[in-house]
């Protein structure tokens, strides 16, 4: 089987309990932060650290939105939905988002640069309405703000290339 | 000790009991779907809600300790509305396809909804679509529209088989069952699921669609498949029109006991019903007429074999007499066997059978490598005294050679019943071979006489596991065809040989457990 | 008049740096209790500060810690409850980006008082920068002998690990939040056993919420008695209040518990946007049942809450102007709901999805006159029944929204037998322009 991360560093993981199961969701948050999403392959490799059935692996990556299952693109657009959000506006920065990019919520460009996701409550409820691209987060956003952000973010896509 | 009172009841039991478990023995039925006594408690279906004095909200009855002075009402129009509601929330999105469903009439979902159930329905929305007759293995098929998530299945995989093979993946309305993707659902005690799978979300890829559950009759016997002897109950049709005049078995499921089995059987014992009704059933007396086996009647197969017996005792003595008894027969077989060959025909070859297969499989859950279920039975009983017994390979190798003129063989070889791709230990000889068994095999070419037995789940008898408990069971139906229980053989043969025995000595007491003191 | 105090080194320039908190006087309370207190006297003091727990239960913070059997021989853990993800809250996001120090004090302190050796901080897997800052103050402080072997020489030892969340609500109820620390799914536990004697790894656990044990150094510092004076009767010290929707200066307001919540709005947080009355307010968090117009003249602490029928909870007022469409309101809040809902356990896995489809057929102009009783219906039978607290807190807001506002869930306002029509299609919004 592959070996998706380094030894030294799964070995670090499970340090941190005294269950070797408990390191599943560090385990798996290390194997997407390297590889993007958690594949088939990703869960059976975690299933056979922890010495677990692939079947409890699976449980977690589908429980938590957070783990993804497929490739997204190189920037991960989520903009919040929940109530302090949509009441300033959340839907208006979807619509402009899906328009602007030509995808659907969950889908991403055929350029492999954006990928759009609704999340709830981002805790930035005094920034309404909140949309975080990759770790940064944006807020109060306008549709013409947000054109601003995307073209800078697709220069610095189309300069790294 | 807490005392506790439900429904103006009062039992005392032990503490760590749950509510339900207490209210099981009080004979008082709170519904449930996710309870199971074999399982965890998961708390999660809710439908056990039950109301506890002193405790303002209803309670969970699988999950609620019993304490001391604890006063549990299960009949209160509180606990009614509870339960009402629990089955509208499972019921919007059921098919409820009853009609079609093969779980219809052993379905608590059914069996609730029509007690407690708001018979109109206020869901105007659509219907939850999902998968179904998806096949999640060789034995199981599931669908997921009738899944009300009670997770009995996902435990039982972990808890008691030990291999955790189902997961509910997603969350939410979304939460729904499966084996991980691309695995097929394979496990040697698979069935359980079936049977503990509280709706019709689970079915047997064997049973479906061949029988509604209430033409059924049941009998209770116990699997004769290894020697940890699960208790099973029959299900058989006593009029089954595919085999015409006569019944027909369509299953065996487990039948709880705490000593042996809890509530557990494994698929080579639950699918072995199969064998009551094989082709390979032998349905009629058999007698070598020429080159070939020919069904006779009792009467002429009994004076021919008693003939054989008395001639050859006559001939040789009782040397030239082998006797085999396969450790698939029961104890009262067993000690008939003692009473008619041994003590009063004198015959000293005799054999218990061969030994445990080394290859066989075992594990920590259920299944013995002995796939035979009274070894233990007749090393108790011992049919000659200890030591002096012929190790079976000895037995069939003098029969083959010639040495022994005559060899009865009785029950069914237990390797060669699970697997039969086995060759026979018993080979061809010259003298006379009759077999007494169930199942047609390979040997029956080298038989001058079959005669045919019933099945375990065919014939009152008793079977000692490997624990040394005995266990006793009555006849669940009637033997296929003209097949009779052994004892009822042996005692036709013994009237054929003018040979006394007593079949009231079958009956199991201590003395007749008593090895034989005769020598 | 506002009590600083959780929110002292908010806005310094690298306030999250263990130097700009030990200026401050960090870890003071550190040094003195390890040099001479037992942990015993620290639960007492803990105790006499009447603070509460301040993820939204608010129970009494050193009661709990005096759950935790003295005598079990299985270790003892403290796990950090940063997993904030009740919508219009934002109070622990704050702490851990502007003083994680002061959270990482209050839980090496609390870990001693209940004689545990290892504690975990639960975070959100979406707070990356708080993730960084607590990440880095954890370092900081192992660096400077506050954490690890022999903390300051007094013998006493504790790890603290950080343990990320991956986008579940639920995982914020504490024993969901064990299972997910346990490397499982977010499904609640059944209680008993509770965590205090069978919790994380099967041993006595407490969960604590970020802002609870962000009062515990200052609490060991001024005395329990300074904190319990701070706050009302029953409840001690100030809370923090984050202040959203449609209001001129949304953000988190350190007042004092018991504050009047009209106060809240106008003073501190600037007044509704463009000058509008206000609708209702949801003054807790979204689960907390709503308030109407005529109720907001009311004073914001734990019991004051509860006794008109709504929570304190989370400490998140989300204000609602008026021209604001309840139903959407409601629908919103109710996905958000059954979208969290873990599936598990029967009444709130059918009953949140069940409601938003009812609230989406109403919004879609299908709605019938009997909705709005089978709303009610359906939340009254999910309230309570459920394995942990999220059909209660999806309970709440069908009740209040519905009861309250009742026109706006019926086929045509003002009817409740008039025919299906008048398509809500106004969203909520009603934000200018």
């Amino acid at each position: 089987m592959q070996q998706i991360l380094p030894k030294k560093e799964v070995k670090k993981l499970l340090g941190r309990y005294p269950n070797k199961d408990a390191a599943l969701m560090p385990l798996l948050r290390a194997i997407q932060m390297k590889e993007g999403y958690i594949s088939k392959e990703a869960e059976q490799y975690a299933a056979a650290i922890l010495e677990l059935h692939p079947s409890r692996v699976r449980e977690v990556v589908a429980f938590y939105s957070m783990f993804r299952e497929k490739p997204e693109g190189k920037h991960l657009i989520l903009v919040c939905e929940s109530i302090s959000c949509a009441l300033l506006g959340s839907e208006t920065i979807l619509e402009h988002l899906k328009k602007r990019l030509g995808i659907g919520i969950g889908e991403t460009t055929a350029d492999q640069h954006f990928t759009l996701e609704t999340a709830e409550c981002l805790a930035c409820c005094d920034q309404a309405p909140a949309v975080m691209i990759n770790d940064e987060l944006f807020g109060p956003v306008t549709p013409e703000e947000l054109d601003r952000i995307l073209e800078e973010k697709q220069k610095a896509v189309d300069s790294g290339q | 000790m807490p005392t506790i009172e439900i429904d103006g009841k009062i039992i005392t039991v032990e503490s760590g009991l749950n509510v339900i478990q207490a209210a099981d023995r009080l004979g008082i039925h709170i519904p449930r779907f996710c309870y199971h006594p074999g399982l965890s408690a998961a708390g999660s279906c809710r439908m056990c809600m039950v109301e506890i004095e002193k405790i303002p909200k209803l309670q969970t009855a699988c999950t609620t300790p019993v304490h001391d002075g604890m006063v549990v009402r299960t009949d209160t129009e509180a606990v009614q509305d509870a339960r009402r509601s629990i089955l509208e929330y499972l019921l919007i999105n059921h098919p409820i396809d009853c009609p079609i469903c093969d779980k219809s009439g052993e379905c608590l979902l059914q069996d609730y909804y029509t007690d407690y159930a708001r018979y109109t329905s206020r869901f105007l929305e659509t219907r939850w679509r999902k998968r179904k007759v998806f096949i999640l293995g060789p034995t199981i098929v599931m669908d997921e529209e009738r899944c009300v998530l009670c997770s009995r299945c996902v435990r039982f995989f972990e808890e008691v088989s030990g291999v955790r093979r189902l997961g509910i993946f997603q969350r939410g309305a979304e939460a729904y069952l499966s084996t991980y993707p691309g695995e097929v659902l394979q496990d040697r005690y698979c069935g359980n699921i079936v049977d503990i799978c509280p709706v019709g979300a689970l079915t047997d890829r064997d049973f479906r669609f061949n029988q509604r559950v209430w033409m059924l009759k049941q009998g209770h016997s116990v699997c004769p498949y290894c020697a940890r002897g699960c208790n099973i109950i029959v299900d058989f049709n006593e009029k089954s029109d595919i085999q015409v005049n006569d019944r027909r078995v369509y299953r065996f499921r487990p039948r709880p006991n705490p000593m042996v089995n809890r509530y557990w059987m494994c698929d080579v014992g639950r699918y072995g019903y199969k064998h009551l009704d094989a082709a390979e059933r032998i349905r009629e007396p058999l007698l070598r007429e020429g080159k070939r086996l020919t069904p006779v009647g009792w009467d002429r197969v009994i004076k021919r074999a008693a003939l054989r017996i008395r001639e050859t005792l006559a001939s040789t003595g009782p040397k030239g007499v082998g006797v085999l008894v396969h450790p698939t027969v029961s104890c009262e077989t067993t000690l008939a066997v003692r009473e008619l060959f041994v003590e009063q025909l004198k015959i000293r070859n005799v054999s218990t059978g061969f030994p445990v297969d080394p290859a066989g499989f075992e594990d920590e859950v259920l299944i013995r490598r002995d796939s035979a279920p009274n070894r233990r039975g007749l090393e108790m009983i011992g049919l000659v005294p200890k030591g002096e017994e012929v190790p079976a390979e000895k037995l069939a190798a003098d029969w083959a050679e010639g040495r022994i003129q005559l060899l009865y063989v009785l029950g069914d070889d237990p390797v060669r019943f699970q697997h039969p791709e086995a060759p026979s230990p018993i080979r061809a000889g010259e003298g006379i071979l009759i077999l007494q068994k169930t199942t047609a095999g390979p040997e029956d070419e080298h038989a001058r006489m079959v005669l045919p037995a019933a099945m375990p789940a065919e014939e009152d008898g008793t079977f000692v596991n490997f624990e040394g408990r005995v266990q006793h069971f009555d006849a669940a139906l009637a033997p296929l065809g003209e097949a009779l229980p052994a004892c009822e053989i042996l005692q036709r043969l013994g009237e054929a040989l003018k040979v006394e025995i007593h079949p009231e000595c079958w009956r199991l007491g201590q003395e007749t457990w008593a090895p034989s003191s005769s020598s | 008049m506002e009590k600083v105090v959780l929110t002292r080194n908010f806005g310094k320039p690298d306030s999250h740096t263990l130097a700009v908190y030990e200026a401050g006087g960090g870890y003071q309370s550190l040094r003195k209790v390890l040099a001479s207190w037992t942990p015993q006297q620290v639960v007492e003091e803990v105790k006499a500060s009447n603070l509460r727990g301040r993820g939204g239960a608010g129970f009494p913070t050193g009661i709990k810690w005096g759950f935790v059997p003295k005598d079990s021989p299985k270790p003892k853990y403290l796990c950090v409850n940063a997993d904030e993800g009740e919508p219009g809250t934002f109070k622990d996001r704050h702490i851990m980006e502007q003083d994680p120090h002061m959270m990482l004090e209050g839980t090496i302190l609390s870990a001693y008082a209940i004689g545990s050796q290892t504690a975990y901080i639960y975070i959100r897997g979406e707070f990356v920068l708080a993730g960084a800052r607590t990440e880095a103050a954890i370092a900081e402080a192992y660096a400077k002998g506050y954490l690890g072997e022999n903390i300051l020489d007094s013998g006493y030892s504790l790890d603290i690990h950080v343990h990320y969340g991956a986008g579940s609500y639920i995982c914020g109820e504490e024993t969901a939040l064990i299972e997910s620390i346990e490397g499982k799914k977010g499904w609640p536990r059944v209680k008993p056993p509770f965590p205090a004697v069978e919790g994380l790894f099967g041993c006595p656990t407490v969960v604590n919420n970020v802002e609870t044990l962000a009062n515990v150094p200052l609490i060991l510092e001024k005395g329990g008695a300074w904190f319990a004076g701070l706050g009302t009767e029953k409840s001690g010290g100030t809370k923090l209040f984050t202040i959203s929707g449609h209001v001129n200066r949304p953000g988190l307001y350190e007042l004092p518990m018991g504050i009047p919540l009209l106060e809240m709005i106008e003073k501190h947080a600037g007044g509704v946007t463009g000058g509008r009355k206000i609708k209702g307010v949801i003054p807790g968090g979204a689960s907390c049942p709503v308030l109407a117009a005529h109720e907001l003249d009311i004073k914001m602490d734990f019991d004051t809450l509860m006794a008109a029928g709504s929570m304190l909870g989370s400490g998140g007022v989300i204000v609602l102007a008026e021209g604001t469409s309840m139903l959407a309101t409601l629908l919103n809040l109710e996905r958000f709901f059954a979208h969290e809902s873990c599936g598990q356990c029967t009444p709130c896995r059918e009953g949140t999805r069940w409601i938003v489809q009812i609230l989406e057929r109403i919004e879609r102009g299908e709605g019938t006159a009997g909705d709005p009783d089978t709303l009610i219906d359906i939340a009254e039978h999910m309230a309570g029944r459920t394995v942990c607290p999220l059909g209660e807190a999806a309970a709440g807001p069908v009740k209040s929204f519905v009861s309250k506002f009742r026109d706006e869930f019926l086929p045509s306002p003002g009817s409740e037998t008039g025919p299906a029509g008048a398509a809500r299609h106004a969203r909520a919004g009603g934000q200018e322009g």
